[in-house]
């Protein structure tokens, strides 16, 4: 097997990558000098994934919402235990997350990387599903449920999602619904994790202060002894969504102190992926940044005006399927956040963004990205989830020296447009 | 792992540099240290006021644009209680100049803008901007008034205040409400030239940094005399032992109990014990494996949170847990029976070797974090201690279950302080 080794001059990085026999690709970016280990084991599978084909098959499977997130919780369960106490063994801190389009399993440790590195290619390879276990864990994401409908924080994005998609699944919460829940079964968890736990369907990220040859051999010994046959491409099905919003604006009412305000505009452009699809995200988040970010005139208006703190905030999530950008945050009157944002918004719409913020906007973000490779944890994350778009998260900081001023205005005009945005306010209840 | 390099400047700012490769960024952490006496509530003000603005970046916008012109510079504000010491903190974190696109001296202008937010403050009239003392003013207020919401927080900073009454260390680093509303823009300035003149001044640099270079940039940008290198052996008072501890119950509408208990160790940062007490409270409650965690939260699932936290230069250690309202006497039964069995040193090898893996393993995840390294580093000059992480973790590792047994035996209890939400009348079950 190839060894592929990538290098970033401008990071002073290195990845080494490696794709196995059953499809698996496993990437190791050592980091000298860093004490602690991180890895992540994840698919190409989400809350989205409720309608796809099996490979070989013609016709698309259905399956109740929350699945995805369902699974999460059932690989720790193994005939002798749960998973994360192995871990704890060692001394290091295990953890998954499902979202919509990817579920990732996950360590931390300053010792025994090894030890855990195998352990987490075996533990989520290796499933133990059972009828008693999948009942009983029906209770408990019944209260995370619970947990989530009550965060007036997590409310505010879900509301805006509804706004802004009639149908994609991205509208619908990850962990499905108490009845959604009710309806899953073995034989749903068997399927679903047969066609979406397929190495090919999945990537292996570590990084430390290691040997990356050492890494990615483990990794092969330990998936060669698992014997999977290869399969096919998985067919995604998404039903058709129109281009329009859903709604403009949704009021809602929860036991809050401050109101809490967001925006959402729906992405257009659709279809994009690798280097095409990094630089749309990359063009995206620094017109957010010049229009919303610290050094606009808006957000200094607005904080002396004491209309928003420093809560308030802007993202941009671009899949090849759907995207948006989002901004939340408090205010005492977020009608009026709204009215300033809009005007804003029209009239950068006819003078463009100058050069200086443009400039000083691209310079933020690229201290941004250099502060997060200081997290390698968040680094590896951040690589496994671009993987599976062929986007190389590494490229970022010389896709941001490429953009041009023409480039980002355009942008401003084509996505920032208030006929593609909803509003969403949580009120306080009387 | 981390090693720090200290040397005092002519301006007497005490400059302490980790060069290291692994990083991207360059953190540089200015600290300001003082005793924590009666214009602790100025002190807490003051760095909130000071990054505002200054005569150069006179506003908001223009300071914001200045850091972003700086790659996007990150500036934060920090405060810290350590024993009888007050300290603030300006935090500049900059990306490494190596890895810029193109050539710029962004180490230089960091440290200008440090050096201009500190010593070139935006005036008036021989004051500090009224409406930036307000703004500062009303924040703070919030914050300290915040803390009021965070019950667990409040149940800590209550049991402390009750356990150091009458001393410095009672006092929340944050300030008191009455006296930050008392805070006037000249008085508050008056107060900023003394601190100038009597504190001590740190600068932490850490990242990819070329030591001459850091020292010769530094003696450049903060010119003048910048207070004091005191002796830093200062002797702080520890938690005197009591016959019987103090009980203190306060009522609010409250559905879950916060119970906040202070006890007396007797060892200070200084103790050659200290390794030992750090093993200690790691076993009785710095964990989920530990003792307080599985008996109190596990076996009686008394608690969602119990744990125990040592503070360290004032020879006292904290056990605190979220409990139902009518559990407090139970909880404090089954507290006192971890404290006996370690009194007897009935100690599990697991408890014990997971105790010192997780000690070891936080010690030497805090080299991955520089800016949290940095302060933890502060704590330990200002209470005179020489041991650096790699010392400290190979000190754990010689750690005897009869020097944890002596600690054992020196932990009496001194407060205990709970927040309810009934009635508590004795004779709980």
């Amino acid at each position: 097997m190839d060894v592929r080794r990538c290098t970033y001059p401008l990071l002073a990085e290195t990845t080494y990558s490696m794709e196995l026999p059953s499809g698996l690709t496993v990437i190791a970016m050592p980091r000298s000098g860093f004490q602690r280990y991180y890895a992540v084991f994840m698919t190409k599978y989400g809350s989205n994934d409720s309608q796809f084909i099996v490979p070989g098959q013609t016709q698309p499977t259905e399956v109740p919402d929350g699945i995805a997130h369902f699974l999460e919780h059932q690989l720790f369960a193994k005939p002798w235990g749960s998973a994360d106490e192995r871990f704890a063994a060692w001394g290091a801190s295990p953890n998954a997350f499902t979202s919509w389009t990817r579920t990732g399993y996950l360590f931390s440790t300053t010792d025994n990387f090894n030890d855990c590195f195998r352990f987490l290619i075996d533990y989520v390879l290796e499933p133990y599903f059972t009828v008693e276990g999948t009942e009983k864990e029906k209770g408990i994401i019944e209260q995370e449920i619970g947990m989530y409908d009550d965060d007036p924080g997590w409310q505010l994005t879900i509301s805006l999602l509804q706004a802004l998609f009639h149908q994609h699944p991205v509208r619908r919460d990850i962990v499905g619904t108490v009845e959604s829940v009710r309806q899953i079964n073995k034989q749903l968890l068997d399927d679903c994790y047969r066609t979406f736990y397929h190495p090919s369907n999945m990537v292996l990220v570590a990084t430390g202060d290691f040997d990356p040859a050492v890494v990615l051999d483990m990794a092969a010994e330990q998936v060669a002894n698992k014997r999977f046959v290869a399969q096919g491409d998985i067919g995604r099905v998404y039903p058709e969504e129109p281009v329009t919003i859903a709604q403009s604006v949704v009021t809602r009412q929860m036991h809050v102190a401050l109101p809490l305000f967001g925006m959402g505009f729906k992405e257009t452009e659709l279809g994009a992926s690798g280097a095409a699809l990094l630089r749309q995200r990359a063009v995206t988040e620094l017109v957010l940044e010049a229009v919303l970010g610290r050094s606009s005139e808006l957000y200094q208006e607005l904080y002396a005006a004491g209309l928003i703190d420093t809560d308030f905030g802007a993202f941009y999530v671009g899949q090849p399927d759907h995207g948006y950008s989002l901004l939340q945050g408090e205010s005492k009157d977020p009608a009026r956040v709204r009215e300033a944002i809009l005007v804003e918004l029209q009239r950068l719409s006819r003078t463009g963004l100058d050069e200086a913020a443009f400039v000083r906007s691209r310079k933020a973000l690229y201290g941004s990205c250099l502060r997060n490779l200081n997290i390698p944890a968040r680094v590896a994350n951040d690589v496994a989830d671009c993987f599976f778009d062929q986007v190389d998260y590494l490229l970022y900081p010389e896709v941001l020296a490429e953009l041009t001023l023409a480039e980002a205005n355009a942008r401003l005009r084509q996505h920032l447009d208030p006929a593609q945005a909803a509003f969403a306010q949580i009120l306080p209840l009387e | 792992m981390s090693t720090w390099q200290t040397v005092t400047t002519k301006s007497n700012l005490q400059l302490h540099l980790w060069p290291t490769e692994k990083f991207k960024t360059t953190v540089l952490q200015l600290f300001i240290a003082r005793p924590l006496d009666a214009d602790y509530s100025q002190f807490a003000l003051l760095p909130h006021v000071l990054r505002r603005g200054s005569a150069d970046f006179p506003d908001a916008l223009s300071l914001a644009r200045r850091l972003d012109d700086l790659y996007g510079a990150s500036l934060r504000v920090s405060t810290h209680k350590f024993g009888d010491r007050h300290v603030f903190g300006l935090e500049l974190e900059l990306a490494n100049e190596q890895f810029l696109p193109k050539p710029s001296p962004l180490l230089r202008e960091g440290l200008t803008t440090l050096a201009s937010l500190l010593l070139h403050p935006l005036l008036e009239s021989d004051a500090f901007r009224a409406d930036y003392v307000q703004q500062a003013q009303e924040a703070q207020i919030r914050t300290v008034q915040g803390i009021f919401n965070d019950k667990a927080y409040y149940a800590q900073q209550r049991a402390v205040a009750e356990a150091f009454r009458g001393q410095p260390y009672a006092r929340l680093s944050l300030g008191a409400v009455d006296e930050l509303a008392a805070v006037t823009p000249a008085g508050l300035y008056q107060f900023y030239q003394q601190v100038l003149a009597q504190g001590q001044f740190h600068l932490f640099v850490s990242g990819p940094i070329e030591q001459e270079q850091v020292r010769e940039l530094c003696e450049q940008t903060f010119t003048g005399r910048l207070g004091q290198t005191a002796a830093t052996d200062q002797t702080v008072a520890l938690l005197a032992p009591v016959e019987t501890g103090q009980t203190v119950l306060e009522k609010q509408d409250v559905s879950q109990g916060k119970l906040a208990m202070v006890y007396h160790t007797g060892l200070g940062f200084n103790d050659p014990l200290f390794p030992a007490l750090m093993v200690y409270n790691g076993i009785l409650g710095g964990f989920g494996h530990s003792k307080l965690f599985q008996n109190v939260r596990e076996r009686a699932s008394l608690a969602y949170s119990c744990y125990s936290s040592l503070l360290p230069e004032k020879g006292a250690l904290l056990v605190e847990a979220g409990i139902a309202n009518d559990k407090l006497v139970q909880t404090q039964q089954i507290t006192a029976a971890q404290l006996a069995a370690l009194r007897q040193g009935d100690i599990t090898e697991e408890e014990w070797d997971k105790t010192i893996v997780a000690l070891r393993s936080g010690l030497r995840g805090l080299e991955d974090r520089p800016a949290y390294l940095a302060v933890t580093q502060l704590q330990r000059m200002l209470a005179g201690w020489t041991l650096d992480n790699e010392a400290l973790v190979k000190a754990l590792g010689q750690v005897t279950l009869e020097q944890v047994v002596a600690v054992a035996k020196a932990v009496t209890l001194h407060t205990v302080y709970f927040l309810h939400g009934q009635d508590q009348s004795g004779g709980e079950q």
